[in-house]
């Protein structure tokens, strides 16, 4: 059984590296390596620490889980850097905006980790265990982000593009599937469900890599709406934050009576 | 069982919200038809915000209910101003989003860093938002003439304060 689950870890590991590779080789010759630079140094982050983490578990076994779950940590934390950008890129181009998708990742981060995250981590607990809950609180507060962003964009009806659509779509199957494995893992781990947890995480990981690739096999941008465009060009001579500022002001004017 | 389930259906939930968010293809884009969005471009004209005023004033209902002594008619008139109010809220929400798709012409695009403006312009907008939706929830509860004005209050006494500032250089001058 033992060795089962070694061989179906080392075909999960594998089939992993090959998907980043793909990814990154698949940017490279298409030339938008840099359009998503956090994007792509995460993957790459993510393809050298898996392959030292391995190499540690082969040569020192003892040091693994102590290697796993620092690069683990750096992973989320990197994440949200992700997800700021892939909010650059669906706001960007509409100036009111622009800078919507920054400050609802700063919003949503700071009152998550003050009133969700954090809480938990400073009660006594063993490091495992602290570990898991802040696995599962913060991929919940990633999901929640995911969700916000994509609703901020339907509100608005900007279009995603299959890029950053695809993006979203990853990260949100990879974190649903790590909020359910740390729950169910926190509650059933000493009772056999260690073995079900290291597979399902790299699973995740795997299916949000070809839902990657997928989208990102060719660069196709969320390209702003043509009409909007010349409409907004009639009008261009007087400032856009002029005309915003009407609305308010007519809407506090109008409830001000 | 139970501290398991609740995270089991928010992973499940949180897939089927992101997978519905993300399909493009059912975009409502064209589903306004060319009258709602004349309307919506008109909004901030005096004739549509002359229309609004009498929307939300109760002169009329009152002049029903209390002069001519028809309640019922008043509460009618009521109802459907309600409904006019709510129409107008959504029309201004449709209107501004409208304005903020608007993106720069090639030539203009600037930077990534384009400093406090861009952080200024997108608290605006969350500000409007969050205004507009408190009208539409006080409009949809309570109706048009009821609360709206009470709970608008502290907005009269920030933005007094702010045209003192921005008059005399100071918040309150005495």
């Amino acid at each position: 059984m033992a060795s089962r689950m070694g061989i179906l870890s080392f075909a999960l590991w594998t089939f992993s590296v090959a998907l980043q590779a793909a990814l990154l080789l698949r940017a490279k010759s298409g030339r938008f390596l840099n359009k998503y630079p956090i994007f792509y140094s995460y993957i790459f982050f993510v393809m050298v620490t898996d392959g030292v983490s391995y190499a540690i578990y082969l040569l020192y076994p003892h040091y693994y889980a102590s290697v796993f779950w620092f690069c683990f940590i750096a992973w989320l934390v990197a994440e949200f850097a992700v997800l700021a950008e892939a909010s650059d890129h669906i706001f960007k181009p509409y100036p009111p905006i622009r800078r919507l998708g920054r400050l609802l990742t700063v919003c949503i981060c700071v009152i998550f980790f003050v009133v969700y995250v954090a809480p938990p981590l400073l009660q006594p607990q063993s490091s495992r265990a602290a570990m898991l809950e802040l696995v599962k609180r913060s991929s919940l507060t990633k999901a929640v982000l995911i969700l916000v962003l994509l609703g901020a964009a339907r509100l608005y009806r900007l279009p995603l593009g299959k890029n950053v659509s695809g993006l979203m779509l990853g990260f949100a199957t990879y974190l649903a599937f790590n909020i359910a494995n740390m729950a169910l893992d926190q509650k059933y781990g000493g009772a056999g469900y260690a073995g079900i947890f290291a597979i399902v995480g790299p699973v995740s990981f795997v299916v949000a890599l070809a839902i990657w690739n997928v989208a990102l096999w060719r660069f196709d941008p969320a390209l702003s709406r043509g009409r909007e465009f010349e409409r907004g060009a009639e009008n261009i001579s007087e400032p856009l934050a002029n005309r915003l500022g009407k609305y308010d002001s007519e809407l506090t004017r109008l409830f001000r009576r | 069982m139970t501290f398991i389930l609740p995270y089991v259906v928010i992973a499940v939930l949180v897939l089927a919200i992101a997978v519905m968010l993300a399909r493009q293809d059912h975009y409502p884009i064209d589903v306004e038809t060319e009258t709602g969005k004349e309307f919506n471009r008109n909004l901030l004209e005096k004739s549509c915000l002359d229309l609004a005023e009498r929307i939300f004033d109760p002169a009329d209902y009152r002049w029903l209910r209390d002069d001519l002594c028809f309640p019922q008619l008043a509460r009618v008139l009521a109802r459907h101003r309600r409904a006019m109010a709510l129409r107008w809220l959504r029309g201004m929400r449709s209107s501004f989003n409208e304005l903020v798709r608007e993106p720069l012409p090639i030539g203009e695009m600037r930077g990534p860093d384009e400093g406090l403006p861009g952080w200024t312009m997108a608290f605006h907008t969350l500000r409007f938002h969050a205004t507009l939706s408190y009208a539409i929830i006080m409009v949809w509860t309570f109706g048009p003439y009821h609360g709206i004005v009470h709970s608008f209050d502290w907005l009269r006494i920030a933005s007094v304060a702010e045209y003192r500032k921005g008059r005399y250089g100071v918040a309150n001058p005495n």
